[in-house]
């Protein structure tokens, strides 16, 4: 204290007599023995204080070692946790850089005349464990830690990192250590007492990782405040303080005092995250009734955390006795002098309650980070916007919308009104359809594929209907088969208004291969040899009792290249593509053919306009259906449909627009009344 | 200590069958052809048979909710009755007798075309209601367009002989046939693409839809 | 052999060679992909669903197994595999459903194995993986009785559809679920557009792997459809100048 060099053995100053060997201060990493039982053993050893401190006592001191640890911390190796430069043998050689830092600022500044020396000493002694820890934990995993500090968790018994101590400083607990202690992140997550769902947990970390840690660096610790009148230096760090305070979401500064101050003076330091979990003892003892006010606002607390706290031990009770009333220092290099502010019962959080491990021990520290924490876990927990409930708007716009078809559909059907002129445009290409079927051979059979499902039927039939009436007129033979199971039946119901019209015989004008099982690999087995492929027919003459193979119409087909044509009626592209790809390259000459739903025609138009198109036709659309039926001099289901079809277009186009019209009426009363 | 994974061993299986059928659509060997004709009925065979699997799977669903009298288990219970007469008539009288062809023509063909004439109204709410749901520029040319070629088809003008009929077909042609169908295409290019990584994917055992 | 055999031979190799070479560089040149608002709403939706105790649905449409509309479905089934992982810790495990028997096999299949790899085999169910209907309007028809009995708020679409897909879409809108929809069939792809709020368009349904994690080689396959699609382009720009100054020249 006095500054005298003493002998390295010497345990009291000869000068001041001050004890210069600290009561066993590096224990912890050398030794071996459970620290919490030495830290016990060290506090009985302790000389009774006043009452007050008398309160403290049992189990308060675990941190003390390590702590002290963090103190003599000064250079700027990394702190390894495994030793300390503060052993007994070079602690009373040489001064220590902490305290000559220490003096060195003393000297600088005015003196308060009355501002305890050794307050200052705790205080810089405190900021000088800045030195980032060596420890594998990352900081921020002990924010979470400390954050939601409600917890029984004994610290491990052979992990004398400063976690530790922080841990179990402001744990306080008296329960005996153990040396399983579970991983950081999971005590992390259990103590702050929130169910994660799904990968929370790594999101958690991450979120911490980013968000926490630049925010505890800029936040400097807080040290305790002095009881009466603070000097104006502190004064002036308490206003900056605070300010920086201000920072921590929706937690009033309790401490704000030197923290700025602190950073500015002992930046060199660099305060760890993981040792702000010791301020809240400080932060606890300035928030004492003592003092009379708290700048805790118990409003801000969550209610998770306000749900965890018990609210008679919420803050530790360390009491600052007066001056006069305060012990003679009687460890540490502190020894002999009076009014000194006992490290020990600060930095182990000393408690009076022995109401169990239950027991909530927040301070205004954790509790900003513990806010910051459940803001993080907030985010990911927060709920998306709920799917808007389907109002009874949306089923009058769905009725409406329904009646307004089924009245343009059925009006013409019903009165014969309004009627649409028969379509005068013709694309040209339905020209070179229509002279490719009047040229097939008649003595060769047309295979047609219905590869279409019912829900299609209406189209396709009133699309294909011109060009199997075409076909029939002309007596070519037909053969058709299906891809899908449903096929055949479709391919009966599409031929049925036809074959009595142009005197068609099952089984000797035309025949069902029925339906082809196995999807576009069945395509390509049929290609290959379609008469192993397809084995029975579809509907067949019962009489008959032939393979559809042996019947007139395809008697003389052993290849796909023997039909006159292939005609595949479908509505999907994939299925034309199909058989534009799989099938094809096995027909030599024998003309490909579509008749597609409307939707379908643009993709299938690259294989019809290629240099070398794989397919010959297309027929698609109404319009083209009508157009074909007016060549062929025969009403069919095309004309039939076509007016209920032009009043559905125009229903349809009304609703578009009124779609159109009233999305952006909500648009301009959106931006009017934003 | 087992050399093989089992799953290692259908890995090999699958990509080996995969490889021989994709190597027959490029060569032209005798053997790797016939090997290949041999998967694809195989496969045909096997897709037929996965169907009756699956149609067990169907009742069994269905039966599970019936028994448990989950909720809508009426429906379940309908359509256990529904597909066991269809079965035992079919069975009975061949997929191609009156009695079968009843079934389909006026129970499945008038749902089936019922559902198409609801996917028209629906997707008719759906355009209504995507410039309010979706406020974009998008939004607004998807709907122009789909306008347009409306206007092109229908019969209001396709029946007239004037500018406006031939300018709008024309038109409707323009955006069906060449932008349409040039996007389509680029569409389907990038399926395409999508579709083969996928493909070789499987055989290549890193996808392995058969489980590991 | 013919010119486009071999032109198509030396595709596939070239494809094999490029995926395999992007899985192999990925940990030197990790990819980045562009985002997809699709899919990171899915993400938050099925965690959503994960903590709600709601169902995740995926629907692999009505296409064989045995031909290129198999192509979504499998693409469906390898996010699968990773929401079954994800929806593990779920009460209500995922569902799965067909409109081809044999892809509902393959299904249950995933499932199994994906729950076995997570040490959960007992949380496989074989009724997860159903086949709803044999033809695509009856399979349509069998959603709404899942979507609404089962409590499901995440519904997948991913597989082939034609007009269908429209309908798929709406019933899980109407059910309040979030939808999301890809198919590779170009004018369902129109049709999920207009119905669904999160559409998946083009080949972004094959991308739902990488997106999800699925695997590197998800990853590698997106580098390598970049790297052909690149080399279409400029293939075809030259087609088209040559065919357009081709007499110029």
């Amino acid at each position: 204290m006095c500054g005298v060099p003493n002998h390295g053995d010497a345990e009291e100053c000869t000068n001041c007599g001050a004890r210069l060997k600290p009561l066993d201060v590096s224990g912890s990493s050398e030794e071996s023995e459970d620290w919490l039982d030495r830290i016990r053993n060290e506090a009985e050893e302790l000389p009774p204080a006043s009452d007050s401190e008398g309160a403290a006592p049992e189990g308060t001191a675990p941190g003390i070692s390590d702590g002290a640890d963090d103190f003599e911390l000064d250079s700027d190796e990394p702190r390894t946790g495994e030793g300390s430069s503060l052993e007994p043998g070079n602690a009373g050689d040489e001064v220590p850089e902490w305290l000559r830092r220490i003096r060195e600022k003393k000297a600088e500044e005015p003196p308060p005349s009355d501002e305890p020396a050794p307050e200052d000493a705790l205080r810089t002694a405190a900021q000088a464990t800045d030195e980032p820890p060596a420890s594998d934990e990352p900081a921020p995993e002990d924010a979470l830690r400390t954050a939601a500090q409600a917890t029984d968790e004994p610290p491990a018994s052979d992990e004398p990192a400063p976690e530790d101590a922080l841990r179990t400083a402001a744990q306080a607990t008296d329960e005996p250590p153990v040396s399983d202690q579970p991983a950081p992140d999971d005590a992390a997550h259990a103590q702050a007492g929130i169910e994660e769902p799904g990968g929370l947990a790594g999101r958690i970390d991450r979120a911490t990782e980013e968000k926490i840690t630049p925010k505890q660096e800029s936040e400097p610790a807080a040290v305790p405040e002095p009881e009466g009148e603070s000097p104006d230096w502190l004064e002036a760090m308490e206003s900056e303080g605070e300010e920086a305070e201000g920072e921590l979401p929706h937690v009033p500064a309790l401490v704000g005092g030197a923290e700025d101050s602190a950073d500015e003076e002992l930046d060199d330091l660099g305060l760890p995250d993981w040792l702000g979990e010791i301020e809240p003892l400080e932060d606890d003892s300035a928030s004492t009734p003592q003092e009379g006010s708290s700048d805790l606002a118990p409003a801000t607390l969550p209610n998770w955390l306000e749900a965890m706290r018990p609210v008679d031990t919420f803050r530790s009770v360390v009491e600052i006795e007066s001056e006069d009333d305060q012990a003679v220092e009687s460890v540490g290099p502190l020894a002999g002098l009076s009014g000194v502010l006992l490290a020990e019962p600060v930095v182990a959080m000393p408690r009076t309650s022995s109401v169990g491990s239950m027991q909530l021990d927040v301070s205004e520290r954790q509790y900003a980070q513990a806010e910051l924490l459940h803001k993080l876990v907030e985010e990911e927990e927060q709920e998306a916007p709920a799917m808007p409930k389907r109002g009874t708007r949306l089923a009058v716009f769905r009725w409406a919308i329904a009646a307004v078809v089924l009245v343009a559909v059925s009006l013409p059907i019903i009165t014969g009104a309004p009627r649409f002129p028969l379509p005068g445009l013709v694309h040209p290409e339905l020209g070179a359809f229509i002279s490719l079927v009047e040229r097939l051979p008649a003595e060769q059979p047309v295979l047609v594929v219905f590869d279409y499902e019912p829900g299609y039927a209406g189209e396709l039939e009133a699309v294909s209907g011109a060009f199997l009436d075409q076909m029939m007129a002309r007596g070519l033979l037909l053969a058709s088969m299906s891809t899908r199971p449903t096929g055949p039946a479709l391919a009966l119901l599409a031929v049925e208004p036809f074959v009595d019209d142009h005197g068609y015989e099952n089984g000797q004008d035309i025949v069902h291969l029925g339906y082809l099982s196995g999807g576009p690999t069945a395509v390509q087995l049929f290609a290959i040899n379609p008469r192993q492929a397809i084995l029975e027919g579809f509907a067949l003459p019962e009489e008959g009792g032939l393979s559809p193979w042996e019947t007139p119409v395809l008697e003389s087909v052993e290849a796909l290249s023997d039909f006159g044509m292939v005609a595949v009626i479908t509505a999907d592209s994939e299925s034309a593509r199909v058989w534009a790809e799989q099938a094809r390259p096995n027909m030599d000459d024998t003309p490909l053919v579509v008749v597609l739903s409307a939707g379908a025609e643009p993709l299938i138009r690259p294989y019809f306009e290629s240099n070398d198109p794989k397919v010959g036709g297309i027929l698609s659309g109404l319009p083209a259906a009508v157009a074909y039926e007016l060549r062929n001099g025969r009403p069919g289901l095309a004309q039939a449909r076509w007016d209920a079809f032009g009043t559905a277009m125009l229903a349809a186009e009304f609703v578009l627009l009124a779609g159109i019209g009233y999305g952006l009426l909500i648009w301009w009363r959106g931006r009017s009344t934003a | 200590m087992r050399l093989f994974r089992t799953s290692a061993l259908w890995a090999a299986v699958a990509a080996a069958v995969g490889l021989f059928v994709l190597l027959g659509y490029f060569v032209d060997f005798e053997f790797i052809q016939s090997i290949r004709i041999l998967f694809m009925r195989w496969a045909a065979l096997l897709a037929a048979a996965a169907l009756l699997v699956g149609l067990a799977n169907l009742v069994q669903v269905h039966w599970r909710k019936l028994s448990l009298t989950e909720e809508g288990w009426i429906y379940s219970a309908l359509l256990i009755l529904a597909f066991l007469v269809t079965l035992v008539l079919s069975l009975v009288f061949g997929p191609d007798d009156e009695v079968t062809l009843f079934i389909f023509n006026y129970l499945q063909f008038p749902i089936e075309a019922g559902l198409m004439a609801l996917l028209s109204v629906t997707l008719l709410v759906a355009g209504f209601r995507l410039v309010t749901r979706r406020r974009d520029a998008f939004s607004l040319l998807f709907l122009a367009t789909a306008l347009l070629v409306m206007l092109g088809t229908g019969p209001a003008l396709l029946g007239t002989q004037g500018p406006i009929t031939v300018g709008m077909s024309y038109l409707r042609l323009s955006i069906s046939q060449v932008w349409s169908a040039g996007g389509a295409r680029g569409i389907a290019l990038g399926v395409a693409l999508g579709a083969t990584t996928t493909g070789l994917r499987v055989l290549m055992g890193a996808d392995r839809p058969y489980g590991s | 052999m013919t010119a486009n055999d071999m032109l198509g031979l030396l595709l596939l190799f070239a494809f094999l060679g490029l995926m395999l070479g992007s899985a192999a560089i990925s940990r030197r040149f990790p990819a980045t992909f562009r985002q997809i608002a699709a899919f990171e709403a899915l993400g938050k939706a099925i965690e959503r669903a994960v903590e709600a105790g709601e169902r995740v649905h995926i629907s692999l449409g009505a296409g064989s197994v045995i031909g290129p509309e198999s192509a979504p479905a499998f693409a469906g089934l390898a996010a699968l595999t990773r929401i079954a992982r994800a929806t593990s810790m779920s009460d209500r495990p995922a569902v799965v459903t067909a409109g081809d028997g044999a892809m509902a096999i393959l299904a249950r299949d995933t499932l199994r194995s994906s729950y076995a790899e997570l040490g959960a085999a007992d949380l496989y169910d074989p009724t997860s993986g159903r086949l709803l209907g044999p033809t695509p309007f009856s399979y349509a028809a069998g959603l709404p009785s899942i979507l609404t009995n089962e409590n499901v708020s995440v519904h997948m679409l991913s597989g082939f559809y034609g007009f269908e897909a429209g309908l798929a879409a709406e019933f899980g809108e109407r059910a309040r679920a979030f939808v999301i929809g890809g198919t590779n069939e170009v004018q369902s792809q129109a049709l999920l557009y207009a119905v669904s709020q999160n559409p998946l368009l083009g080949e972004e349904v094959f991308a739902s792997g990488a997106y999800l994690g699925a695997g590197e080689l998800h990853k590698a396959s997106l580098r390598a459809q970049d790297v052909i699609r690149i080399a279409l382009i400029v293939l075809i720009l030259l087609g088209v100048i040559r065919a357009t100054f081709g007499d110029l020249i």
